[in-house]
């Protein structure tokens, strides 16, 4: 779904202030949560910011749209069962509808909005740049340096278990997956392996006198202009959510 | 069992968040970093371990169908279980924000539910179980406790967010029987895993305890919650005896008639403190919850916890008199 390098290409769309993201795409989600049941009108206004950024920052939206697929058969399920739960007919625009429906729809509507918001979070801030608006809002230190471990080698680890994978099928052809007894050996040795390079890393980290304290986290400086834009922006989702009840 | 942010309100989200926090706090506090800095880097390697064994699916005995391994029990068996709940909490993060994996409003009551419970609850059970039983029996039963508390607090906390209109007790009839399944296969992969380190390398499992006082205070942290909170939403519907009588006597509560059951009674009514688990000045509210029934909630489960700790206070205090 996405690669090593989703969030780390330093291309002109990076000129957003991280922590201006993190503060604005946090507000949008909760701002959207807020709404009721029944609120699909009301919260289509609110699909006007992550389309302006997808638009002017010219965003993958092929990669949004793998986002938004793979989160949709939860929602449908519980949004599903509203059909059955709610017996109730209810007044849309012209119309007299099943209230049912009406939920389901605010449902995906909601759960769209909040993964279009994280996604255009993720696909306009780097990783080390997140990492540094996460230490300015005074999160613990060693669970950023935590967070940035362990992203750079998902990707290593995610090649790895994909070769053995492939290794497994090309030896046992009719299996559509691995038996439990070998596959506790299999997991077993990617699991040796991920230690002895902990070890690899731990010497490399040490070798180069590293400390928690002293891994080079860079913190932009937020500027005059991005502090009034992102209260600017904040300030307009705040609003029309106490406009519209 | 990830939570979306479709499904939950701003003040459960909020409320999940501080809790998470403050676990996270107190993990942090006591993997003392400082003096075993070499964990770093394994809990950061090990998370994306965690990533990496969930792309690797085993087929099911038996079922036709396959599964993949959650790895919080197993992240507690080698880290002990504050480092592992920080690396689930890290693992988690990455999950909501780089495949929208549950949301990020949500985060707090993801880490709560995969998190805390796996490594605060399961994973002591687990230290404990396997000192008496086999790793196939004690993965299986720690997972199982793990995920039905986790799929409980999922019930919980969205019907106390209020967006999905779902009956609290088809919800639930739902959520256990799935994760009954999805943690007896968590149990079996976990099991798979450890019995070949056990083979290959043991001393990567980890021997650290969770202290039983830290046990028995989270345990009663949940008393007090079911208590004061959910027993607010529980059934007004008559319980077994109340019902039975309803149907042989046609009332659900027998009346006096004699004058010592009268003189008991007034007795019963002046000394009890909170008659019918209500105050005894009414019925009082405040939105959804019941003031009086949790305070009832509360107040029994303080009177327990005292009847089952005095023996051992007793005892203890005996012993160093």
């Amino acid at each position: 779904m996405i690669d090593a390098h989703t969030s780390s290409t330093q291309t002109q769309r990076h000129d957003v202030h991280p922590l201006s993201m993190l503060i604005i795409t946090f507000t949008y989600i909760f701002v959207v949560a807020s709404f009721h049941s029944y609120a699909f009108i009301e919260m289509m206004p609110l699909s006007l910011y992550p389309i302006t950024m997808i638009v002017f920052y010219r965003l993958s939206v092929r990669h949004i749209k793998n986002v938004l697929l793979a989160s949709l058969p939860f929602i449908i399920v519980i949004g599903g069962s509203q059909l059955f739960f709610i017996n109730e007919r209810i007044s849309f625009l012209h119309w007299h509808i099943e209230a049912g429906w009406l939920a389901l729809a605010t449902l995906v509507v909601k759960n769209t909005l909040a993964i279009l918001a994280a996604t255009v979070l993720l696909l306009t801030t780097p990783i080390e740049q997140l990492a540094g608006a996460l230490l300015s809002l005074r999160i613990p230190r060693f669970l950023v340096v935590q967070l940035l471990l362990t992203y750079r080698y998902i990707f290593l680890f995610l090649e790895e278990a994909k070769r053995l994978r492939q290794a497994y099928m090309l030896r046992a052809p009719h299996h559509r997956a691995i038996q439990l007894s070998v596959w506790g050996s299999l997991v077993g040795h990617l699991l040796l392996r991920t230690f002895e390079r902990a070890e690899r890393v731990y010497e490399a980290m040490t070798l180069r006198r590293f400390s928690i304290q002293r891994m080079h986290i860079k913190i932009k400086r937020w500027t005059m202009k991005e502090m009034i834009y992102t209260y600017v922006t904040v300030m307009l989702f705040i609003v029309y959510r106490l406009v519209v009840i | 069992m990830h939570m979306s942010d479709a499904l939950i309100s701003p003040a459960v989200g909020l409320a999940m968040w501080g809790v998470t926090a403050s676990v996270a706090s107190y993990s942090l506090k006591k993997l003392n970093i400082e003096t075993d800095e070499k964990k770093l880097p394994l809990m950061g390697v090990l998370g994306a371990f965690v990533f990496a064994a969930q792309m690797i699916n085993f087929a099911i005995p038996g079922t036709g169908s396959s599964g993949h391994l959650g790895g919080g029990l197993l992240l507690a068996a080698l880290l002990g279980p504050h480092a592992a709940f920080l690396t689930l909490t890290v693992v988690l993060f990455i999950q909501a924000l780089f495949f929208a994996d549950g949301g990020l409003l949500a985060f707090g009551c993801n880490v709560f539910n995969l998190g805390f419970y796996t490594c605060f609850i399961a994973y002591p059970l687990y230290k404990r179980l396997i000192r008496r039983t086999n790793i196939w029996f004690a993965s299986i039963i720690a997972a199982v406790v793990g995920l039905q508390l986790g799929a409980f607090s999922v019930v919980v906390q969205t019907l106390l967010s209020g967006k999905v209109e779902l009956p609290f007790t088809t919800f639930t009839l739902f959520m256990q029987p799935i994760h009954l399944a999805i943690g007896i296969v968590e149990g079996m992969a976990t099991a798979a895993v450890i019995s070949f380190v056990i083979k290959a390398k043991p001393e990567l499992l980890t021997t650290t305890d969770t202290p039983m006082n830290r046990l028995i205070g989270t345990l009663g942290l949940l008393a007090l919650t079911i208590g004061g909170i959910f027993s607010s939403i529980a059934s007004s519907k008559p319980d077994g005896l109340e019902w039975s009588i309803f149907h042989t006597a046609g009332t659900d509560e027998l009346h006096v008639t004699t004058t010592l059951h009268t003189m008991l009674e007034r007795l019963q009514q002046s000394l009890s403190l909170l008659p019918d688990y209500n105050l005894k000045s009414g019925n009082v509210s405040i939105g959804w919850l019941d003031l009086g029934t949790s305070i009832s909630g509360i107040f029994g489960t303080f009177i327990v916890a005292i009847a089952i700790m005095a023996p051992y206070i007793i005892k203890k205090w005996r012993k160093e008199a």
